[in-house]
């Protein structure tokens, strides 16, 4: 993957490629999109938030300011990612949205118990998933303070 | 000299009421170490040889034995056999008839007894190497009135008596409680067997349920997961078309494509209402009792919305109380006061009128509308999951409420129904029993 050193603000951990487009579109049109990584597994995610692997050269730069991490995930599944990036001193302060199609109760009380910050699930109807994605985008990015990182 | 022979005579007398007195005393006493030995030996045989062994010390006979019917009637089963030192050769295992003396015990049913054995009709009846029998006395063991043994005592020097044959009764009777005894308990103990096989099938039955609900939790999981993700595809994309070609497009292509996201919404709609209805048979109940009134109010004040504008006029009556899980009922009201709402959205004026009574052991409700009704030739087709009677041009819905609906009054042990006319509006009874016993439904 590319962006190995570049400043990344959106971490998009999205293993479905029409839901990842549909995300990366309406976060282009608003213009949140600038510096956007989009992994597609677990696994790749914890890569990336580590800098291991294929990441390695990251290991200078600072956190994205915001992880959308959808929970349905090969490799690693999105509630093991949010467990240990909770987990973990150097990634925990990292604000975690979780945006999944689950609207299950034990998915939304295990995500709070492990520390998200935000749980949505995506609307099916294109325009309030847009509408979601930007809202969310905007708050995250431009409202919401970000953790003041010790680097 | 009529003095002394009548002092003579008021001693014997004496004496004779005194071992009158004693005799009554051993018999008294014989009894009731009878009665104590059923309690002690709950093996019936064992029993019945002490009582057995009692009756022929009292009465002076020397020798018996006890037998009990068998199943059709017509045979006696040998417990035991007390020859009293004379020789027997016939072998008590065999079978052995009712018939002669014994089965004059049997027939009556009653004691009898004989003392001239051996000049009477009964001896043809006695086997060869059969003890010989000087006199027989046989007292039939009877529970309920009917005999179900027999205790037979033989050899007695001097004959038997009245007196014999009244001794022998009585311990014949506690012989037969002791059988009666015995049957009981057994009885008892094949019923808790039972009684602990059912509920152990009742326990995997129980989990069986368990598994099949788990994986109809599973199976809705995944329904909502991925099912959802490629409509989200086909509803963006669409978007996205009607979006970036834009100016590339006619108002028909663009037509074209808003009936394609038209039904993905329709889709999406009904994926929802698929869990709901799954999800409504499988929660568990929280019972309390529900002031149902106020339910029904609160469901009025959070329709509003739909009616603002509209000259719709809502009379609430007072409904009586009733057991059930209070989210439920606030859907039940819920369902059919939106399709009561919905139904008159044609009307100029709409009516609608909610009520309630207790009938025996029910509380009956009802939801009165004055709008569009149905038909009545399809009234069973009302409750169908999905099944609708109006097109969706009409009324909008997917059909599913009435089926919730439906759904939760089952669980709570009742019953719906509907009655409606075209044109003129439609009445959804529904009665509740008052309170709840552990149904599963």
């Amino acid at each position: 993957m590319n962006n190995i050193s570049q400043v990344v603000e959106i971490l998009l951990v999205e293993d479905n490629a029409t839901d990842a487009e549909l995300a990366m579109r309406t976060l282009k049109k608003n213009n949140l999109a600038n510096n956007l990584v989009w992994v597609k597994d677990g696994a790749e995610a914890l890569d990336f938030l580590f800098a291991r692997g294929e990441y390695a050269g990251r290991s200078d730069c600072a956190p994205p300011r915001l992880v959308l991490l959808d929970l349905r995930l090969p490799k690693v599944d999105g509630m093991e990612v949010l467990r240990v990036i909770k987990d973990d001193a150097r990634t925990q302060a990292i604000p975690v949205v979780v945006l999944t199609s689950s609207q299950e109760d034990r998915d939304v009380a295990e995500s709070y118990k492990l520390g998200v910050n935000s749980y949505i699930s995506k609307p099916v109807e294109f325009d309030a998933f847009a509408r979601t994605v930007a809202e969310l985008g905007m708050y995250w990015l431009l409202y919401n303070h970000p953790p003041v990182t010790g680097k | 000299m009529n003095d002394s022979s009548a002092e003579t005579d008021n001693e014997a007398k004496l004496k004779e009421a005194l071992a009158e007195s004693q005799q009554r005393e051993l018999e008294f006493s014989a009894l009731l170490e009878a009665s104590r030995t059923i309690l002690e030996h709950r093996d019936f045989p064992q029993a019945a040889r002490r009582i057995f062994d009692s009756c022929k010390n009292l009465t002076g006979a020397t020798a018996g034995y006890v037998a009990l019917l068998n199943e059709e009637g017509n045979e006696n089963l040998v417990l035991f056999l007390d020859a009293g030192g004379r020789t027997c050769t016939v072998d008590p295992s065999l079978p052995m008839p009712v018939r002669g003396l014994r089965g004059e015990a049997y027939g009556e049913p009653g004691t009898v007894y004989e003392n001239s054995f051996s000049s009477s009709p009964w001896i043809k009846f006695m086997p060869e190497g059969h003890v010989r029998l000087d006199n027989v006395l046989f007292a039939p063991l009877l529970i309920g009135g009917k005999a179900v043994g027999v205790m037979g005592i033989a050899n007695k020097p001097g004959g038997f008596t009245e007196r014999d044959a009244r001794i022998a009764t009585a311990f014949g009777d506690i012989a037969a409680l002791s059988l009666s005894n015995n049957w009981t308990l057994d009885e008892f103990a094949k019923s808790e067997t039972k009684v602990k096989k059912l509920n152990e099938e009742l326990g995997r039955h129980a989990a069986d349920v368990e598994e099949v609900n788990k994986e109809l939790e599973a199976f809705a999981y995944s329904v909502s997961h991925d099912l959802r993700t490629p409509l989200r595809a086909i509803d963006g994309f669409s978007r996205i078309l009607l979006e970036d070609y834009e100016n590339k497009l006619d108002d028909e292509g663009k037509r074209l494509l808003n009936v394609v996201r038209d039904n993905t919404d329709r889709m999406a709609h009904l994926i929802d209402d698929i869990l709901h209805f799954s999800r409504v048979g499988r929660t568990g109940m929280s019972l309390s009792e529900i002031d149902m009134e106020g339910v029904a109010r609160a469901v009025i004040g959070e329709l509003e919305p739909l009616v603002a504008g509209r000259k719709l006029h809502i009379n609430l009556g007072k409904l009586p109380n009733v057991q059930g899980d209070r989210a439920m009922m606030h859907q039940v009201f819920e369902n059919l006061l939106t399709n009561a709402i919905k139904f008159t959205g044609k009307n100029d004026e709409a009516h609608i009128e909610i009520g309630g009574k207790v009938e025996a052991d029910k509380a009956v409700y009802y939801v009165k509308d004055d709008g569009a009704g149905f038909d009545m030739q399809y009234a069973d087709r009302l409750f169908g999951v999905f099944q609708r009677l109006h097109s969706a041009e009409e009324f909008e819905g997917t059909g599913i409420g009435l089926a919730i609906t439906k759904r939760i009054i089952l669980r709570h042990g009742g019953t719906i129904r509907a009655e409606g006319e075209v044109g003129k509006g439609a009445t959804f009874y529904f009665s509740i029993p008052v309170t709840q016993t552990e149904v599963v439904c």
